[in-house]
C-alpha cells in the first residue's frame, strides 16, 4: 500500500478568499528611503520613529540575504525585494465599531467561518485588513482595569512613552535582515499592555489578511505583561492564492514581568506563494511564564523560531508547534530558548508533517549561559513523512556552559505505519479518513492547546483536504 | 637538509611534488594544490580558525614517526604509503582520494597536495584477521605533520585496527584516513587522538562501507589543545552497518570538536551512534553531527545517542545532533541528547557507602565511558588509556 501524491494537498481556491482590491493608498513596488519617508509622513509619526526606520533601512541594505549558515535558507534566493509593495492602507482611520467595518471585510470574516456569536462575544477583535487595523474593539470592563489593546499605529500616538520605552528593545533592528526590514516599513500589528495583577481571561484576538497582489505585510506587535498579570493573545492568518511571490515579515516583541503569565497563539495559513519570515521573541523575568503555541500550515517558505529569553530566577518558557508542508512548501520553523538565570525551565515540543514533496525543518537553539544553575530543558521533535517525495530535517543547536543542568532532547522521524492504516481500513474506515485520523492524532498535543473554535477550524481544514482525494 | 621550509600560505608545485613518485601521483598532487588554492577558508562556527592559520604553518623537514605497536597480523599487508605508491601502485591509484577528496575542504586539499607519509593497510579477499593491528603516528621537532592513511579491506575480509596519534610535538597536525570496506568486510576500528597538550589537530576520517559490510568504530579523543575532526561513515552498500561510539574528555583550555556525518545511501542500512563527552575545568567540547538519509535509501534504521557530562561550572559542551531525511521509507530514525552533571542521587548513594566524593565521581565517569573503552582491542592499550582518562578527571 503506497500513499499517492496530492492526497493531502491544500487547494486554496476552494476557500475563495480573494476579494476585490480597494485601497485608499498604495505605494509603488520596491523599497527606498523615499518610500519610508512617505510612509512615516502619511502616518504622521514623530521624528524619532522616522529616524529609527531609516537606520533600520540602512541595516536591511547592509545585511546579506541569509542563504546559508546556521540560520540561513537557500530558498530565500527567489525572493525579489523590488517586486513587493511596502505600504498599503485600506481605510482612512481605524474603525471603532462593527458598523463602520467595510462590507467586503465582513464577507471575508464570513468566509473564514468566524461565528457571529464569537464576533460579538469575543472581547478584543483586532482585524487587520491589508496593512492596518481597521476594526478594533475592547470590552468595557478591561478598559476600566487599565488593559490597553490598540493597533500599533494608534499606540505610537496614544501611548508614546511606553511605546518608546519598549519598541525595538527585545528585537533590535540589527538582529537579522528581516527584523531590520520590518522596523523600516512596519505598519499595523497589535499593542497590548496588561497592568499589574490584572488577569485577562478571554483571549485577545487579531485576524490578519493579505489581499493585494505582491503586497508586503509588516506588522509590528508589542506586548507588555506587567507583574503578576496574565493574558492570552491569538493571531490567525489566512490568505488567498497568488501567482507571484509575496512577503510577510512580522516582528513580535513581548515582555513578561515578574510573576506574569502569557500565551501567544498563532495559526499561520498563508497562501503557498508567500514568504513568511517572522521574528518573535519574548523576555521572561523572575517567575514569569511565556508560552508560544505556533501552527504553521501555509506559505511557500516559513522561517520562524519563536524565542524566550529566561532572564529571572524561576522563569519558564514553552514552545509548542506544528508544521504542515505540502507540495512546494518548506516549513522551516523551530524555537530558541536562552537560559540566563538560575532555576529556569524550558520545554520545546515540535510536530511536523510533510507530504507531496513538501519539506519540514526543525531548527532550534538551547543556550545555557554560565550561572543559569538548576536549569531544566526538555526538547521533543517528531516528524511524519507521508510519501517518498517529501523531506524532513531536524537541526537542534545545544550550547551548555553550566554544569548543574538537566537537558534532554529527543527526536524521531517516521512514516505512517501500514499496520496502522490496515487496522483502521479493516474496520471499514476509508483510506482518506484513516490518514486524516492518524495525522490529526499526531497533531493532537498541539490542537488540544488551541481554543475550541481554532481546533475545530484546523481539524476541519485537514479533513476537508483529505475528502475525495483518494481514489 | 632543508634550510628554509616552504610556507603553507604560499605553496608552489615545486614544494609539493616528489620527483621519485609516479606521474599519476604528481598530477594528483598538482590538482590537489590547485584545489587548495581555490578553496575559500571554511566557515567553522565552533572551532577557532586562528588556531589553524596557514600564515603560521610551514611544511616540516621532519616527516613524522610511524610505528607498529606489535607485529602485523599474518597475511595483512602493512607498509608506509610512500612505499605503497610504488609497490602497490594500482591499489593506491584506485582508492587514494576516493573517501576523502581534495574537494571536501581547504584542509583536506592541503593534505592531498602535501602528505609525505602514512600507513597503507591491505587485507586480501576473505582473509579473516583477528589479531589487532596497532599503528602509531607521532611527530618530533617538526611543526607540521601532514599524514595520510589508506586502509583497504577486500570482499569478506576482517580486520581489527587501532590508529593512534600520540606524543608531544607540533603544533600542527593534519591527518587523513580513508577506510574502504568491500562487500561483506568487517572492520573493528579504534581511532585514538592522544596528542600532547600543545597540538592543533585537523582530521578527516571517512569510511565507505560496501554491501553487507560492517564497521565498528570507537573514537577516543583526550589529547591536543584544539581538535577539529570531520568523520564520516557512508553506508553505501545494501545491508551495510555501523556501530559508532566515541569518548571525548576536554579539560582546561582544550577545545575538542568532532563532526560525525552518517550517510545512509544503500537499502536496509543500520546505524547506532553513541557519543559520550566529559568536560572539566574550562574545557569545551562540541558534537556537530548529522545523520543524512538519502532519497533512495529504504528500510533504514538509525539511532543516535549523545551525552555530555559536566564536571565543573566553567566547562562548555555544544551538541548539534542533526537529521536530514529525504525519504519516508524509514523503519526507525531518531536521536536523543542529554547534558548535565553527575547525578546527585548516584553520588549520595555511593558516599553513603563510604566512598569519597572524588572517588565516586571517578567511578561514575569511568562507568560512563566503559562501553567505549571496552572496544579497545589491546588490553595494555586499554589499561593505558583508562589510566590516562582517570588521571584527567
Amino acid at each position: 500500500m503506497t500513499l499517492e501524491a496530492n492526497e493531502l494537498e491544500f487547494d486554496y481556491s476552494k476557500y475563495g478568499f480573494r476579494q476585490e482590491e480597494n485601497y485608499v493608498f498604495k505605494s509603488g513596488k520596491g523599497l527606498s528611503e523615499d518610500v519610508v519617508r512617505e510612509l512615516s509622513m502619511m502616518k504622521g509619526e514623530p521624528e524619532w520613529m522616522l529616524k529609527r526606520r531609516l537606520q533600520a533601512l540602512a541595516i536591511f541594505y547592509k545585511k546579506p540575504t541569509p542563504l546559508d549558515g546556521a540560520w540561513g535558507n537557500p530558498d530565500l534566493a527567489s525572493l525579489n525585494y523590488d517586486d513587493i509593495h511596502y505600504f498599503v492602507r485600506a481605510g482612512d482611520k481605524p474603525a471603532t465599531d462593527w458598523d463602520a467595518v467595510p462590507e467586503e471585510i465582513k464577507n471575508t470574516f464570513e468566509r473564514l467561518g468566524i461565528p457571529e456569536a464569537e464576533r460579538k462575544f469575543l472581547a478584543g477583535v483586532g482585524a487587520q485588513y491589508e496593512s492596518e487595523v481597521v476594526y478594533h474593539s475592547l470590552r468595557e470592563e478591561w478598559s476600566k482595569r487599565g488593559v490597553i489593546f490598540l493597533d500599533t499605529d494608534s499606540a505610537l500616538k496614544e501611548q508614546p512613552e511606553m511605546f518608546k520605552q519598549y519598541f525595538g528593545t527585545i528585537i533590535p533592528s540589527a538582529d537579522n535582515k528581516y527584523a531590520a526590514l520590518n522596523t523600516a516599513v512596519w505598519s499595523g500589528g497589535s499593542f497590548v499592555y496588561v497592568p499589574k495583577g490584572v488577569h485577562v481571561d478571554i483571549p485577545l484576538q487579531a485576524y490578519f489578511r493579505i489581499n493585494a497582489e505582491n503586497m508586503g505585510q509588516f506588522e509590528r506587535t508589542l506586548i507588555i505583561i506587567d507583574e503578576g498579570a496574565s493574558a492570552h493573545y491569538i493571531e490567525g492568518c489566512t490568505a488567498p492564492q497568488y501567482s507571484t511571490n509575496s512577503l510577510h515579515s512580522a516582528v513580535v516583541e513581548i515582555v513578561v514581568k515578574k510573576g506574569g503569565k502569557f500565551r501567544y497563539t498563532t495559526i499561520q495559513n498563508w497562501a503557498n506563494n508567500i514568504f513568511n519570515l517572522v521574528t518573535k521573541r519574548a523576555v521572561a523575568h523572575e517567575d514569569a511564564s511565556m508560552e508560544w503555541v505556533d501552527g504553521n500550515i501555509g506559505s511557500k517558505l516559513t522561517m520562524k523560531y519563536p524565542s524566550v529569553y529566561l532572564m529571572g530566577r524561576g522563569a519558564r518558557g514553552e514552545v509548542l508547534s506544528v508544521a504542515y508542508a505540502g507540495k512546494g512548501q518548506h516549513q522551516d520553523a523551530g524555537a530558541k530558548m536562552v537560559h540566563n538565570a538560575p532555576d529556569t525551565t524550558s520545554v520545546i515540543t515540535n510536530k511536523s508533517v510533510s507530504k507531496g514533496g513538501g519539506k519540514t525543518t526543525y531548527r532550534g537553539l538551547v543556550k545555557v549561559h554560565p550561572g543559569a544553575t538548576g536549569s531544566k530543558i526538555n526538547v521533543n521533535c517528531d516528524a511524519l513523512i507521508l510519501d517518498d517525495k517529501s523531506k524532513s530535517d531536524t537541526i537542534p543547536y545545544i550550547e551548555v556552559e553550566e554544569a548543574n543542568v538537566t537537558l534532554a532532547h529527543e527526536a524521531t522521524v517516521g512514516r505512517i505505519g501500514e499496520e496502522q492504516l490496515f487496522y483502521l481500513m479493516s474496520r471499514g474506515i476509508s483510506k482518506a479518513e484513516a490518514l486524516s485520523m492518524i495525522v490529526l492524532g499526531f497533531m493532537e498535543p498541539f490542537t488540544r492547546e488551541l481554543p475550541m473554535e481554532y481546533a475545530v477550524e484546523l481539524n476541519r481544514l485537514i479533513q476537508l483536504e483529505m475528502e475525495g482525494s483518494v481514489g | 637538509m632543508a634550510t628554509k621550509l616552504p610556507a603553507i600560505a604560499s605553496l608552489s608545485a615545486a614544494d609539493v611534488l616528489v620527483a621519485t613518485e609516479p606521474a599519476w601521483l604528481q598530477t594528483w598532487r598538482q590538482q590537489s594544490l590547485a584545489a587548495f588554492a581555490a578553496h575559500e577558508m571554511p566557515y567553522w562556527r565552533r572551532t577557532d580558525l586562528t588556531a589553524f592559520a596557514f600564515a603560521d604553518m610551514q611544511l616540516s623537514a621532519d616527516l613524522g614517526t610511524f610505528k607498529i605497536g606489535a607485529d602485523a597480523p599474518p597475511g595483512v599487508i602493512v607498509m608506509p604509503l610512500s612505499q605503497a605508491v610504488h609497490d602497490n601502485a594500482a591499489l593506491v591509484q584506485a582508492h587514494l582520494g576516493s573517501a576523502v577528496s581534495a574537494k571536501v575542504s581547504k584542509y583536506a586539499a592541503l593534505n592531498a597536495a602535501t602528505w609525505r607519509d602514512g600507513w597503507f593497510v591491505y587485507v586480501p579477499k576473505n582473509l579473516e584477521s583477528t589479531l589487532p593491528l596497532h599503528l602509531i603516528q607521532g611527530f618530533g621537532a617538526g611543526n607540521t605533520l601532514i599524514a595520510r592513511n589508506l586502509v583497504i579491506l577486500e570482499r569478506g575480509a576482517h580486520l581489527t585496527l587501532v590508529e593512534q596519534l600520540h606524543g608531544d610535538g607540533g603544533p600542527y597536525s593534519n591527518v587523513v584516513s580513508e577506510l574502504i570496506l568491500g562487500d561483506g568486510a568487517t572492520l573493528k576500528y579504534t581511532a585514538m587522538q592522544t596528542w600532547g597538550a600543545a597540538v592543533h589537530h585537523v582530521g578527516h576520517v571517512v569510511a565507505n562501507v560496501g554491501n553487507n559490510a560492517t564497521i565498528e568504530w570507537a573514537a577516543i579523543n583526550t589529547g591536543a589543545l584544539h581538535q577539529h575532526i570531520e568523520a564520516e561513515t557512508n553506508l553505501v552498500g545494501n545491508g551495510s552497518r555501523v556501530d559508532w561510539m566515541a569518548a571525548t574528555v576536554a579539560k582546561d583550555g582544550q577545545r575538542l570538536l568532532t563532526a560525525p556525518w552518517l550517510r545512509h545511501v544503500g537499502r536496509s542500512t543500520e546505524a547506532h551512534m553513541d557519543f559520550k563527552t566529559v568536560v572539566k575545568g574550562t574545557g569545551y567540547a562540541t558534537f556537530d553531527g548529522m545523520i543524512k538519509i538519502e532519497g533512495g535509501s529504504t528500510d533504514t534504521i538509525t539511532r543516535l545517542e549523545e551525552h555530555a557530562l559536566h564536571l565543573s561550572p566553567q566547562a562548555r559542551s555544544d551538541s548539534i545532533p542533526g537529521l536530514k531525511i529525504d525519504t519516508n521509507n524509514v523503519q526507525k530514525a531518531g536521536h536523543a541528547s542529554t547534558s548535565g552533571e553527575v547525578d546527585d542521587e548516584h553520588l549520595f548513594y555511593m558516599q553513603a557507602r563510604g566512598i569519597s566524593k572524588d572517588e565516586a565521581v571517578h567511578m561514575i565517569v569511568m562507568g560512563f565511558f566503559e562501553p567505549v573503552l571496552d572496544r579497545i582491542p589491546l588490553e595494555s592499550l586499554r589499561e593505558q588509556v583508562t589510566a590516562a582518562i582517570a588521571a584527567r578527571i
